[in-house]
């Protein structure tokens, strides 16, 4: 009865282990991908990011610039393009992680209305990455004498003869005006 | 109706202007012609804009008919169209620069965002979202030029301005005694005088424009209203911006002269300034960066030995990268130190070698080792037998309280001014770059009488325990 009762159960248990293996070995990552990937292109763009009112300038002068969508194609870079490195998923995700829960908490427990945004401008190469604009901006260090000034003034940068990052010379890029729209507010 | 009237004229003269200018083509461009004109009058003629300008000189140039259209941005077509007769000197500079050849013009540099301290428009952009600066601050040259930025930011020359900030002996010396502390007219010394190398902070007026107490100025450390330092056309002048005229002496002599640092007359006295005035005419100026090496000259001038990639050594704008001692202190000490506001900036150990190496170019081991025991041999006697004993007079006068509150009626203190800042500069000057009159008659004979006379006000005021 006792080998008779295992038997069976073994029996009960393998349409059990077949489905617990589905859900352990595919579903779950699916599902997991799936939120992980909705998650992360949720909160990768302006309609996310602005829940921080703190952020709203910002958008405004992006909707204005060529970065935003200003341009004649419509072609918009988001958020999190630019302001996380897109070196490696890791490095992505972490730091996503770190400045989402810094962000978050600067917004609710900190001082938003007073910190000064202008005066953070003079570091931006600590969060604008390099790793971003070269996603979009593949052909740049393809640049022949066709588009000389591409070529002449980008070659010290892949050359590695200057510690400069894209945003150290592109210094208003992606948010038009900044300035008037930090002053409006 | 007026405005429309204008427009229409203003759109006739421009198309007669474009038919005149293909007319003088040259034929060096053949397709030029068919190209040219409906894309100039393209350009042109949707501009809702008026262009209302008084002419003051004229076309004196052979410019006046220039029609460019390679490589250009419609807006930077328009600069050139006006500016060629309103400021044929700026767009006749340009057309012979290497930017011109490299497809950058006017709106390149000068085009600044919206939102800029510095943004204004001209009549003719009001109503685009162009907008402009008379201001080219050192940033904007860095966009290409970024290697030679860094190094510039690296060096003395970026200090110019920011270390007389703090000096408030020499702010008394410009405002109180040259400027007599005139309610409306004391900064005039600062600014016709040391504004003009050392450079100013640049302030604007209610319309982002600089104002005249702090610009135009040709001074080399510049604080732009976007925060960068600096100022790349005191050597390569607008709008030409030649290595050719930065390679030669004078780049460096409309602010490196006179009586307390006379550089030029220094580089005249030695035998490269000889060899210079002698035979450079033929000499090549305009090799590449890197590649400028004995042969295309015979003799250095400032920019070969303190800048130029000769032999070895790479081409630098940090024009401390090559120097061992701070020549121009009260006391000159070997450089030590990574901080570009201090005056001892620089490695002097490394800095020495850097320059033998540019000496040996030209020289042998032998002479260059010598030459320096030389120079070194007469700073070191500056310092301990002229600058360290008149230093101690000094300081034991005001302890015992003999010396004037106004240095500028003191003789001790004028004169001891002059030992340092003059004579002693000249002595240790001329003996490091090879001027002899400068190092003996302008130097130590000078330093001597200097001396003299101290130790005598010296003498008496202690005796006598007052202020003759």
């Amino acid at each position: 009865m006792t080998i008779g009762s295992t038997k069976l159960k073994k029996r009960q248990f393998i349409p059990l282990i077949i489905l617990g293996g589905f859900i352990a070995f595919v579903a779950l990552p699916f599902i997991s991908w799936l939120v992980t990937d909705e998650g992360i292109t949720a909160t990768s763009d302006a309609q996310f990011c602005v829940n921080c009112h703190s952020m709203e300038p910002f958008e405004k002068a992006h909707n204005a610039d060529v970065h935003g969508g200003n341009n004649a194609h419509g072609v918009r870079a988001t958020c999190a393009q630019c302001h996380l490195p897109h070196d490696s998923s890791y490095n992505y995700i972490i730091t996503k992680a770190q400045t989402g829960i810094h962000d978050i908490w600067v917004e609710r427990f900190g001082d938003p209305e007073n910190i000064d945004w202008q005066a953070k401008r003079s570091h931006r190469e600590e969060f604008v990455y390099d790793s971003g604009c070269m996603t979009c901006h593949t052909n740049l260090e393809k640049a022949t004498m066709a588009s000389n000034k591409a070529l002449i003034a980008h070659k010290p940068y892949f050359l590695g003869t200057i510690e400069d990052q894209c945003v150290t010379c592109h210094e208003h890029v992606g948010h038009a005006d900044l300035s008037t729209y930090l002053s409006q507010d | 109706m007026k405005k429309i009237h204008r427009a229409k004229l203003v759109a006739l003269l421009l198309v007669t202007a474009v038919l005149a200018a293909c007319a003088n083509k040259e034929p060096a461009a053949p397709s030029q012609p068919q190209a040219n004109p409906p894309a100039t009058v393209n350009a042109i003629a949707p501009t809702p804009a008026i262009i209302q300008v008084e002419r003051t000189v004229g076309d004196l140039s052979t410019i006046g008919n220039l029609a460019v259209n390679r490589g250009m941005t419609e807006i930077g077509r328009e600069c050139v169209d006006c500016h060629k007769t309103e400021n044929p000197g700026i767009i006749n500079d340009w057309k012979d620069s290497r930017h011109a050849h490299a497809s950058v013009t006017c709106i390149d540099c000068h085009q600044v965002e919206a939102d800029s301290p510095m943004a204004t428009q001209h009549e003719t952009l009001v109503g685009t979202d162009t907008y402009i600066s008379v201001l080219v601050p050192p940033s904007t040259c860095a966009r290409c030029h970024a290697t030679e930025s860094a190094q510039f930011n690296k060096s003395g020359h970026f200090r110019a301005y920011r270390q007389i900030i703090p000096k408030d002996s020499l702010h008394a010396l410009v405002n109180r005694h040259e400027g007599r502390d005139h309610p409306e007219l004391s900064n005039a010394p600062n600014e016709t005088g040391c504004m003009q190398c050392h450079g100013a902070e640049i302030m604007l007026d209610e319309n982002n424009r600089p104002t005249s107490n702090t610009w135009p100025n040709m001074g080399i450390g510049n604080i732009y209203p976007d925060g960068s330092t600096g100022n790349c056309s005191v050597c390569h002048t607008r709008h030409k911006f030649t290595i050719v005229e930065a390679r030669k002496p004078y780049a460096c002599a409309s602010c490196h002269l006179g009586p307390d640092h006379p550089d030029i007359e220094i580089y005249e006295n030695s035998k490269h300034g000889h060899i210079f005035m002698t035979d450079s005419d033929d000499w090549i100026w305009d090799s590449a960066p890197d590649t400028w090496e004995p042969g295309d000259y015979r003799a250095p001038t400032c920019a070969t030995c303190h800048m130029s990639g000769i032999g070895e050594l790479n081409t630098t704008h940090n024009v401390t990268e090559r120097l061992y001692w701070n020549l121009w202190a009260k006391r000159s000490e070997v450089r030590n130190s990574t901080d570009v506001l201090s005056p001892l900036l620089g490695n002097g150990q490394e800095g020495r070698e850097k320059m033998k190496l540019v000496c040996n170019s030209c020289h042998s081991s032998l002479h260059t080792d010598n030459f320096f025991e030389q120079g070194d041999k007469a700073v070191r006697l500056y310092n301990e037998a002229y600058y360290d004993v008149a230093e101690a007079w000094r300081a034991e006068l005001a302890e015992q309280g003999l010396l004037k509150e106004n240095p500028w009626t003191d003789e001790f203190q004028i004169i001891y001014y002059y030992l340092w800042h003059h004579e002693g500069r000249r002595a240790r000057q001329g003996s490091m770059m090879g001027a002899p009159d400068w190092a003996h008659w302008h130097g130590f004979f000078e330093l001597q009488q200097d001396l003299y006379k101290l130790e005598e006000i010296y003498n008496n005021r202690m005796e006598s325990g007052r202020i003759e």
